[in-house]
């Protein structure tokens, strides 16, 4: 078969101005973001100290050498899995289910849209602060009410066992809004037919659920697992500003290390080290779940 | 047409995001390509004061008389970048300038962090455009958190204090003998003694008989250390307030050298020390995360209260009849200083070369930032505790107020003979971090009060502070 070269449909000046268009946009991200990931991957082979940015030279790979024996690296990134490994289920679970709820045609559905939807559009750090004061051990609402109902006062935050699985309920809820419109639209594009064949055959409601709702929102599902698995592993604010990072290291994440001990603690070779093999295992994350959910 | 004013307009914004960092550069360097281009020159001072704050007022006015009475001098611009927490925001923007080499003349730096910057070549020494007999002006402690291998690289315009209050009302249910146990404010007195006041304090807290008196039910704690302040990042308060302890017990968390732990951190003194903290929350008297403002609010009997309580407490919280004592010692013959003193202090950048009329400038505006002029300006505007010896006689203890009287009265005493900076160290803020976080809070969060627990704890600080010191060592 002869290779023909495709003659362009655009001509040079139509292509030359949609360049032009674009340049902004490239600027920014080649200075915000391809540029940064470049000086990253630079600096994880050096020393870099931020009080001494001339001073910088090439260690090899001594950083990525010693985040093998820093326990606290590890023990980070222990707690940002346990994270995710119990916020996407309970986040994307509560989601499914008030998209299934506000999918109903029931009175003031509009006001329960916004009610779930509300945590969502606001600041994760005003969420975090107002949790702090709802949550805290002596003072706090929240133990008001248990004892008020007999159960012995709860540390919550200040509680090694307690802190983490605390942040993911609040991380769940917080989030769950977002998700919640993401299902609510794949919902909406389920055709009714299907559902009222499934009734004419028998079907009751869970078994529509089971063989209609769920195939149907794969893709949506799919799509949702991914980002907010990748959402999750970035958890930062929420531990920074109720436990930093405490009690004992139990809440502190990769993120949070990274953070603190490249702007604290000024190690930017270190941190930049530890970012690239962070960046690498989202990457394979991302393709694994994609695989996994693919291959059911 | 469209597009050619379309086209005009994308290049005006690439024009723009690529021409907004120069004009930044030009603004706040100061540096003397301004002059080569007839730009007047001018010192450039950045302080981690908000503008609207009395701190950042108080310069501001400063730095105004200065330039009126000084016209014919390079004139003085002051820039204001508001810190958070320990101090973030403002350091970032110090970062940020460093990374850039565009660092103003002169800044403010938290005491305890001048060492990392001199070692980090960031910072000049000041001995060469100072007086000497305007530096022996100073307090001890205020000499002591400037010099580095005994060279003097800051000059704090305040000094500080801490106090143990207790509030009147609570104090006065308690039996004669155990009142008498409190000393008068030209008194010293011990932890041990401080602990058996706070634990009886404790058995009214949750004796029956005492329940339908409100200052006592009100009672969430006993003694607020301050420690919720930890996990949001004010690592500095364990150093702050709880090294003075151990020091008064004959020991340190550091060697002189500033890198050198074993045989401090872990002596048999410093676990002492912290064994005594420890029984403060291994016995129910105070809290790990206390509520907020819990001695101001009636909710704890006592406290280890900063300098900052006595305004907020007379202007915000007249009900409550605070009284105030000196920091208690370990041991009690202890003869040396140990109080908590130290604060932020200005510097001047490595860009100010020697020998220019500017380094001579420079030196004279950091005089008259920090002389006894300006102290006692400082202590009027914002209740700052002066750090010149001189000055130190402005503090007013003659009020209508008796309880801000005897405050200051202590402080008083504290700044003119017990006072003492932390550890000069170059990987300071990763000590007091470390210290912080692995174990003052994990004794108070996990209430420990067991010696062999408490090595433990220090041990793995160590172990991570030495793995992080390393890079000082090669």
């Amino acid at each position: 078969m002869e290779l023909t070269k495709k003659k362009s449909k655009y001509s040079l000046k139509e292509s030359l101005t949609a360049y032009i268009f674009l340049l902004p946009a490239l600027m920014l991200a080649f200075t915000f973001i391809i540029l940064p990931i470049f000086s990253a991957f630079v600096n994880g082979f050096t020393d870099y100290y931020l009080l001494k940015p001339d001073e910088k030279i090439f260690i090899g790979i001594d950083n990525f050498i010693r985040m093998a024996s820093d326990t606290l690296l590890l023990r980070t990134f222990k707690n940002t899995l346990y994270f995710v490994l119990l916020v996407v289920p309970l986040q994307l679970g509560m989601a499914l289910i008030l998209a299934l709820i506000v999918n109903k045609k029931i009175k003031f559905n509009g006001y329960y849209r916004m009610a779930y939807f509300a945590p969502a559009v606001l600041s994760l750090v005003v969420i975090s602060i107002l949790w702090s004061v709802l949550l805290n051990p002596s003072s706090g609402l929240a133990n008001q009410i248990l004892m008020s109902v007999g159960i012995p006062r709860q540390k919550f935050l200040t509680s090694t066992t307690q802190a983490m699985p605390t942040i993911v309920v609040i991380s769940a809820w917080s989030g769950c809004g977002y998700q919640m419109l993401i299902f609510l639209a794949g919902l909406k594009n389920i055709e009714n037919s299907l559902y009222e064949a499934a009734e004419i055959d028998g079907a009751n409601s869970w078994k529509k659920f089971l063989h209609i709702t769920i195939p149907s929102l794969r893709p949506v599902t799919m799509f949702l697992i991914i980002t907010t698995t990748i959402q999750a592993f970035k958890l930062i604010v929420q531990p920074m500003v109720m436990t930093g990072g405490g009690p004992d290291y139990s809440t502190m994440t990769i993120l949070q290390y990274i953070y603190e001990y490249g702007f604290r603690h000024r190690n930017v070779g270190y941190v930049s080290a530890i970012t690239l093999v962070f960046t690498l295992f989202l990457v394979i994350v991302s393709i694994l779940i994609k695989k996994v959910l693919k291959e059911e | 047409m469209k597009k050619i004013v379309a086209l005009i307009l994308v290049f005006a914004l690439v024009l723009s995001t690529t021409a907004c960092g120069d004009n930044k550069t030009e603004e706040n360097s100061g540096n003397s390509s301004n002059k080569d281009n007839g730009v007047k020159e001018k010192i450039v001072i950045w302080t981690q004061a908000a503008p609207d704050h009395p701190e950042g007022k108080m310069f501001a006015n400063r730095i105004e008389a200065y330039n009126a009475e000084n016209p014919d001098a390079m004139q003085v611009e002051i820039q204001n970048f508001t810190r958070a927490g320990s101090g973030s925001g403002y350091i970032d923007k110090l970062n940020a300038a460093i990374t850039s080499n565009q660092m103003p003349d002169i800044f403010t730096l938290d005491g305890p962090d001048v060492a990392s910057y001199v070692e980090a070549g960031v910072i000049r020494s000041l001995d060469d455009i100072l007086d000497t007999a305007f530096v022996n002006g100073f307090t001890d402690a205020m000499i002591e958190q400037g010099t580095v291998n005994s060279e003097l690289y800051a000059l704090g315009y305040q000094d500080s204090g801490v106090v143990v209050m207790y509030n009147e009302d609570v104090i006065n249910e308690l039996p004669e003998n155990v009142r008498s146990i409190i000393p008068g404010p030209d008194e010293d007195w011990t932890w041990t003694e401080f602990y058996e006041v706070a634990n009886e304090v404790n058995a009214l807290r949750t004796d029956p008989e005492f329940q339908d008196k409100e200052h006592i039910s009100k009672l969430e704690l006993t003694v607020d250390f301050l420690t919720s302040d930890i996990p949001k990042g004010a690592y500095e308060i364990a150093m702050y307030f709880l090294l003075p302890m151990i020091w008064s017990n004959n020991a340190n968390v550091v060697a002189e050298d500033g890198l050198t732990l074993d045989g401090y951190l872990d002596s048999p003194e410093t676990i002492e020390a912290l064994k005594v903290f420890g029984d403060f929350f291994a016995n129910d008297l105070a809290l790990a995360i206390e509520p907020e403002k819990s001695f101001h609010t009636g909710k704890a009997a006592m406290a280890i209260g900063g300098f900052w309580f006595i305004n907020d407490l007379t202007s915000n919280y007249p009900s409550t009849k605070f009284r105030s004592v000196r920091y208690p010692k370990m041991d009690a013959d202890f003869d040396g200083n140990y109080t908590p003193s130290g604060s932020w202090a200005f510097v001047a950048s490595n860009n100010v070369e020697q020998g220019t009329d500017k380094a001579e400038q420079v030196g004279d505006v950091l005089e008259w930032l920090t002389n006894d002029e300006a102290a006692e300006e400082y202590y009027h505007a914002n209740g700052a505790i002066p750090g010149r010896t001189n000055a130190v006689s402005v503090i007013d203890t003659d009020t209508e107020n008796p309880y801000h009287n005897e405050a200051w009265h202590v402080l008083k005493y504290q700044v003119e003979n017990t006072n003492k900076a932390r550890p000069i160290s170059v990987g300071y803020p990763y000590l007091s971090e470390t210290f912080a976080r692995d174990v003052i809070m994990r004794i108070a969060q996990n209430e420990i009060n067991d010696t062999e627990t408490i090595e433990q704890y220090v041990d793995d600080a160590i172990k991570k502070i030495k793995f992080e010191f390393d890079r000082y060592q090669k």
